[in-house]
């Protein structure tokens, strides 16, 4: 209520108004920009594509750091001018309403932004076919961004409260935003946390190759991993330089609760400002300088982390230099005069200080163990790479999201994913293991007993996650939860690149719910499967259902893609690759002129049996509308071996 | 109004107005426009065009078109024409008979003030060094010229506060505190040769206040 009481819309108004021409643009500039993207996007695609949620909040990133400094220094941008802040300090408002009503009005606009951005992502959705954009998508990015651009804005508001210049408010804020977050990752990389030999970060294997390896092996010290905690609990300024616009509520919550904090202590501190230090840095020489110093901290750490020091004592003595310049630089441009003696005297405290934190929390002993299976209460598994013909078996596609959804508590996969683990991280097997291609790429979130929470991205051997997959295709209450999640769940379906139409995915999803569908499948060459794309759990999920086991499903799928293939093959121009399969596996690829076209026009109406023997035709083709992928299912599969026998040209069977 | 006037960037009067309006319930946008017919201020013109004079115009209609119970002015005058000036005056006498208005101006052009003002303060390191109706000064404080029969100096006006003494030749100014009517008496007594009593200013009230106080530059010069 107070706050309803201290809103004056007048005032609002009239200060919206003064900068009206600034305000639209900032108004339109994000909608705009994400319209722009989206039309080009859309109209370079030829296929169906669904668009990542990064994809759509690109624009929202990049704006993120803008949008909040401009309607800060819009609505409050008269605290640093003498003149424009007596003017408006006279007039009949008091300063807790000149606050509150400035916030809301900058919250208002900043809603208006998200609602058009909203409103043009579903329309260009809307407008391009191929261009797929799920409405539950853009709401997650219209509520993360939202609240981070509230956030920010209203941390800036506080930065505004005691800067007195443009330049000490952006520097304020940009302290009050980053310098937490920043300290953490730069300290904690420098700080030796307790760690679990066998579950550490080694993305880098690969490049590095075998003597990396057994650097690993001498010392565990030298490699880096977060928590997972950390990651969600960053707000997402600062979580948006490591790991994009995503959705959590950790993040979001962290993010609510520092809005209402920052702005409480900001109304309190507008009110007591004095705003006859306007067009100076900060209210006092002492502020000025604290402010200086806090700024030292990241570059100092920086330095830390980069090891100069134990370099040589020219390495030292370089970043001295460059430290103490920066700071002399720092009075510099913020037009502050503040005596040698006094800039060199808090240089050196600054410096002493950091380094003595650091110093101390890098000497902090850590406890470095192995983890057993018996450790860990349960483990997700997320796919690494859309490269891998694996691709299907885990549900949760980690290019848009990194963690998966089920948690599995099989002590035996535990195990295998540890034994797979410690393969790849022993010099004596990790060499063959990847100069073979039989290790994989993943991601996995792993919950401890003890608590503790971690996110690793790396890579298990081959062998081992064959078993995985075998263990988990087996286990009922996996496919059954699977299952649950591919039903209930509305998104599109696709065969190939084409997307289903409502008809065909109704048959579909009836037809999931009611055959006891078996999800995986042993063959890994196969392209005899769905695609069901949905956005559940604020990612986007691609689950992709075999249909080599079941005979109805592959009925009505083979129904749709037969009457969808004359339309994907019209308008061929050069040469035409197809990739044809039987049931489970790889027949022969086919690469030539349009013999193959002239058969699946030939047989494009035929009816199809799935219970006979059957082939699988995935090919894609250059068409005048861009290159166009197709499927095509035939029981002609005589007169195809012919014409894979005949086709000299670079035709090859596995 | 301040002497360091603010407009917001590229607004005209009438916008600045509107800003007003916004914030004071009771301004009157009539007045506004009536105001600027009579300074001949163009009420879509650019405000940053306008020179030093119709700026401060411009925010002297704005002020009196408020309302306000009280009003502060700051070297209200600074930058106008005699003309403009005397117009301005009236109509901030106008706005005073219209509507019961307390208005304080601030200037260090006190010869602007005289006969507009009814009280007068004078300010000094931030505090009120002196504080009267304009009336009573010309009471409580007599300037006066005279020239003795004899050689004329300060010891004749024994008795009484002078507050300052000047002798040009054989003729003396004295500004002394007190009625004319003791004084004139005082100096009758020693049969002066001139006697006149000289309208005392603003300036020299502040002039001979601050002298009190020690604060000479003609001695320091």
């Amino acid at each position: 209520m107070s706050l309803i009481k201290s809103f004056n819309f007048n005032f609002l108004k009239q200060n919206i108004k003064k900068s009206k021409g600034a305000i639209i643009l900032s108004l339109i500039i994000v909608p705009l920009i994400i319209s722009m993207y989206l039309v080009v996007y859309g109209l370079e695609l030829h296929t169906p594509e669904v668009v990542p949620t990064t994809t759509i909040g690109v624009i929202d990133i990049i704006f993120m750091y803008i949008i909040h400094f401009v309607y800060s220094a819009l609505l409050f941008g008269f605290v640093f001018k003498k003149t424009s802040t007596d003017f408006m300090n006279s007039m009949p408002i008091n300063r807790k309403t000149m606050f509150i009503t400035n916030t809301i009005g900058g919250i208002l606009l900043i809603t208006l932004i998200q609602l058009l951005s909203g409103f043009f992502a579903l329309l260009w959705g809307a407008v391009f076919k191929n261009l797929i954009i799920f409405p539950s998508a853009v709401l997650d990015i219209m509520i993360v961004s939202w609240i981070s651009y509230v956030f920010v804005f209203i941390a800036s508001n506080l930065a505004m409260t005691f800067s007195g210049t443009h330049q000490a408010h952006f520097i304020t804020a940009v302290l009050i935003l980053f310098l937490v977050p920043v300290c953490v990752e730069l300290i904690g990389s420098i700080r030796k946390y307790e760690t679990y030999k066998n579950m550490e970060y080694n993305s880098s294997v690969y490049s590095y190759g075998y003597n990396y390896d057994l650097s690993i092996v001498d010392g565990y010290q030298t490699t880096y991993y977060r928590t997972l905690e950390n990651i969600k609990d960053y707000t997402m300024p600062f979580k948006l330089f490591r790991y994009g616009l995503q959705y959590s509520w950790e993040s979001n919550l962290r993010m609510i609760g520092l809005s209402i904090l920052y702005f409480v202590l900001g109304l309190k501190l507008y009110q007591r400002r004095k705003m006859e230090h306007s067009e100076e840095t900060y209210e006092s020489q002492k502020m000025h300088i604290f402010v200086k110093s806090l700024t030292l901290i990241p570059i100092l750490l920086v330095v830390d982390r980069m090891n100069v020091y134990s370099e040589s004592i020219t390495g030292l003595i370089i970043a001295i230099i460059f430290c103490a310049i920066y700071y002399f630089i720092f009075d510099i441009i913020s037009k502050r005069k503040i005596p040698f003696a006094t800039t060199v005297a808090s240089f050196a405290v600054t410096v002493f200080v950091i380094q003595a934190m650091t110093t101390f929390l890098g000497n902090i002993e850590y406890r470095q163990s192995d983890v057993d299976a018996d450790d860990i209460k349960s483990i997700s598994i997320g796919k690494n790479s859309n490269s891998s013909s694996l691709y299907y078996y885990f549900v949760n596609d980690s290019e848009y999201a990194f963690d998966g959804d089920y948690f599995i508590k099989d002590n035996q996969i535990l195990e295998l994913i540890l034994d797979g683990r410690y393969k790849v991280l022993d010099p004596t097997t990790a060499f063959l293991d990847k100069g073979g291609y039989v290790s994989k790429d993943i991601y996995f979130n792993i919950k401890l007993k003890n608590g503790k929470e971690y996110y690793i991205e790396t890579s298990i051997a081959n062998k081992n996650y064959n078993e995985i997959i075998s263990i988990l295709s087996r286990n009922e209450e996996y496919n059954e939860h699977m299952k649950k999640q591919i039903i209930k769940k509305n998104g599109i379906i696709q065969i190939g690149n084409d997307v289903v139409d409502n008809n065909t995915k109704r048959k579909i999803e009836k037809l999931m719910s009611q055959e006891d569908i078996n999800i995986f499948s042993s063959n890994t060459n196969s392209v005899n499967y769905i695609t069901k794309t949905v956005y559940q759990g604020h990612k986007i999920v691609k689950y992709q259902i075999p249909l080599n086991n079941n005979e109805e499903l592959l009925a009505v799928v083979a129904d749709f893609a037969n009457k969808q293939v004359l339309e994907n093959i019209k308008g061929y121009q050069y040469n035409i690759s197809v990739d044809v399969y039987d049931k489970s596996s790889s027949i022969g690829h086919y690469y030539g002129d349009s013999e193959i076209l002239d058969f699946i026009e030939l047989h494009s109406a035929d009816e199809f049996d799935s219970s006979k023997k059957y082939y699988v035709l995935y090919g894609g083709l250059q068409t005048r509308n861009g290159y166009k992928n197709f499927v095509f299912y035939t029981n002609s599969t005589k007169e195809l071996d012919k014409i894979l026998e005949n086709s000299t040209s670079s035709k090859y069977y596995w | 109004m301040p002497d360091d006037l603010y407009f917001f960037p590229n607004y005209n009067l009438l916008e600045m107005a509107e800003f007003y309006q916004a914030m004071y319930p009771n301004f009157d946008m009539g007045n506004v426009k009536n105001l600027a017919e009579i300074l001949k201020l163009n009420l879509k013109a650019k405000i940053k065009t306008f020179s030093k004079g119709m700026k401060r115009q411009c925010a002297l209609i704005c002020a009196i078109s408020t309302n306000a119970d009280y009003m502060f002015f700051d070297e209200t005058f600074d930058g106008i024409d005699p003309v403009v000036r005397n117009l301005l005056k009236q109509i901030i006498r106008k706005q005073m008979e219209k509507k019961p208005t307390t208005i304080i101006m601030t200037s260090h052009n006190l010869k602007e003030l005289e006969d507009i003002c009814d009280n007068l303060g004078l300010l000094y390191k931030g505090g009120i060094l002196f504080e009267s109706e304009i009336n009573s000064i010309n009471t409580s404080m007599t300037k006066v010229q005279f020239a003795l029969n004899g050689e004329t100096n300060q010891e004749a006006l024994q008795g009484l506060e002078v507050m300052s003494y000047k002798k040009v030749g054989s003729v003396a100014t004295a500004i002394i505190k007190g009625g004319r009517g003791s004084i004139r008496a005082k100096l009758e007594a020693l049969n002066p040769i001139i006697l006149d009593f000289l309208p005392l200013t603003l300036e020299e009230v502040f002039i001979y206040e601050m002298e009190v106080l020690g604060y000479e530059f003609n001695q320091v010069l």
